[in-house]
């Protein structure tokens, strides 16, 4: 894009855009640190102070959001990116919410654990994982303004329910097999609740990045329509 | 950045009648294939412009000084023939009426199609004078008749409330923002189809302005308005129909909303957003 005449303008949009990032790429950081660690004893001082660190940012940016949209009145591209800034750092700060309790809900369990208890926590170490390159590639793509890579998140996210439902099913299936594993497997729900709800704000990112680069309002459209309207001929 | 998009935006006809789908019993001025000279030798203030302007709709001429906006509005009541070197190529009708079509009544057109400018421009005459002025040309003479036109006038113009009392003290001592209201009251006397206003609240204070605004709110409901403004939040905020110029070409013409929030010309797009101007 051409720089606008105001450099002023600019420079408050790259930084709208720049703390985005920043703030994106903490969460994605501490999405990998978790799934590579889990099992591992959970610092709750260190988990407090990350959740403090992303709701500071999120206050910061919604400040910079309001301040571009007061002095600078953007229209066009850049009223739908500031627009859609501003709901990216809504889904990350939800995203921040999340880690918190899926960390929360992995310091509970471990710390309820008996010595011969099963934490099974592979298949929700392999979802965090996957999240956490997702959320890392639609960052990506908000900073180079790629719809298609956009797109195809939202996809590879939908796609993701098959690793929930798996993840499920082996927890009911402990339950039925022994009393003993409710304990752990109620904590696995509580994990994949928050899992799932870090993909949708995931999605939702990719759908934000849609309407700023397209101006097209793609939430609960179909993945046939998405497909065929950023897909077809990519 | 690397932006990769899917639809392109120049996909459009900049200069087609068609650019826009209107319904077309809604349409009350068309102009097709307008060039406007200012002089044999010059190049041409406007080139090749076409469009249709919605009955009872507020359309917003935007661009670049020397752009073309002004001299597209002195067409639509044949201004531009001040200028006797002036000269047009093309037709604009009003309604079935072929405006240029010799044997239109200027003054009748002029009527039908009202004009406020940048500055307000009161007679210095009393604010009641001022009113029935366009009245009295056309040979009124019922007292009562005018009485009455000039209260719903300065009604619809929303400056009754503060001049009721003073009907006969000079217009020259209003507020700038009285005087414009003013003028618009004294053009909508004559109760015209179109009213054209040229940058109407660019010399007034931010109230008054605002003012304006909600006044031509009110008039689009009686009037088909067609406004020039330099101001772009202006524009997006009391038009329908937003039209982009740029060197005497219609670059770009639809839907306000369309315009300032998905424009389909990358020029538009640049401009409005104050990527060059």
């Amino acid at each position: 894009m051409e720089k606008h005449i105001s450099t002023t303008f600019d420079k408050h949009l790259d930084k709208l855009g720049g703390n985005t990032l920043k703030m994106g790429s903490l969460l994605s950081e501490r999405l990998t640190n978790i799934s590579q660690n889990i099992g591992k004893p959970v610092d709750a001082k260190s988990s407090a102070a990350f959740e403090k660190e992303i709701n500071a940012l999120e206050v910061k940016l919604d400040e910079e959001c309001v301040r571009l949209l007061a002095l600078h009145r953007p229209a066009a591209s850049d009223l739908r990116f500031v627009i859609s800034s501003s709901r990216i750092i809504n889904d990350l700060e939800s995203i921040g919410d999340e880690i918190a309790r899926l960390t929360d809900a992995i310091a509970n369990m471990l710390d309820n654990l008996n010595e011969k208890d099963d934490p099974s926590l592979n298949d929700i170490a392999d979802i965090t994982s996957k999240l956490a390159g997702l959320l890392k590639e639609v960052l990506i793509a908000y900073d180079n303004e790629d719809c298609v890579q956009a797109a195809r998140i939202i996809l590879k996210e939908r796609e993701m329910e098959e690793l929930f439902r798996n993840a499920i099913r082996t927890r009911i299936t402990m339950i039925m097999e022994e009393a003993r594993n409710v304990k752990s497997s109620v904590h696995g729900f509580w994990m994949l609740r928050s899992l799932e709800r870090i993909g949708k704000c995931t999605r939702q990112i990719g759908n934000h990045i849609l309407y700023h680069v397209e101006g097209h309002d793609a939430r609960h459209k179909s993945r046939e329509h998405l497909r065929e309207r950023f897909l077809e001929n990519n | 950045m690397n932006k990769k998009t899917i639809s392109g935006r120049e996909t459009g006809k900049s200069n087609s009648i068609n650019n826009i789908e209107k319904p077309e019993n809604n349409t009350l001025i068309t102009a097709e294939g307008l060039y406007l000279y200012y002089d044999n030798n010059e190049e041409a203030a406007l080139k090749n412009i076409s469009m249709k302007i919605e009955k009872q709709k507020v359309t917003a001429f935007i661009g670049p000084s020397g752009c073309g906006k002004s001299s597209l509005l002195r067409c639509f009541n044949r201004m531009n023939e001040l200028s006797s070197t002036c000269r047009l190529e093309g037709k604009i009708h009003i309604q079935d009426q072929d405006i240029y079509d010799p044997e239109v009544n200027i003054a009748e057109l002029r009527r039908n199609v009202g004009m406020v400018f940048q500055k307000p421009n009161p007679f210095p005459k009393s604010i009641y004078e001022n009113v029935a002025y366009g009245l009295r040309i056309q040979g009124e003479k019922d007292k009562d008749k005018i009485n009455q036109i000039v209260k719903s006038s300065l009604k619809a113009a929303a400056l009754w409330g503060e001049v009721k009392d003073r009907l006969n003290s000079t217009a020259i001592n209003l507020s700038g923002g009285q005087q414009q209201r003013l003028v618009i009251a004294r053009a909508i006397a004559v109760q015209p189809q179109v009213i054209l206003l040229d940058e109407p609240a660019s010399a007034l204070d931010p109230i008054s302005t605002l003012k304006i605004e909600e006044l031509i709110h009110e008039l689009k409901k009686q009037y088909t308005i067609v406004i020039v403004t330099h101001n772009m939040q202006q524009a997006a905020r009391v038009s329908d129909y937003a039209a982009f110029l740029y060197l005497g070409k219609l670059v770009e013409f639809g839907k306000t909303n369309d315009i300032f929030t998905k424009p389909r010309k990358k020029m538009t797009e640049d401009y409005i957003t104050g990527r060059y101007g």
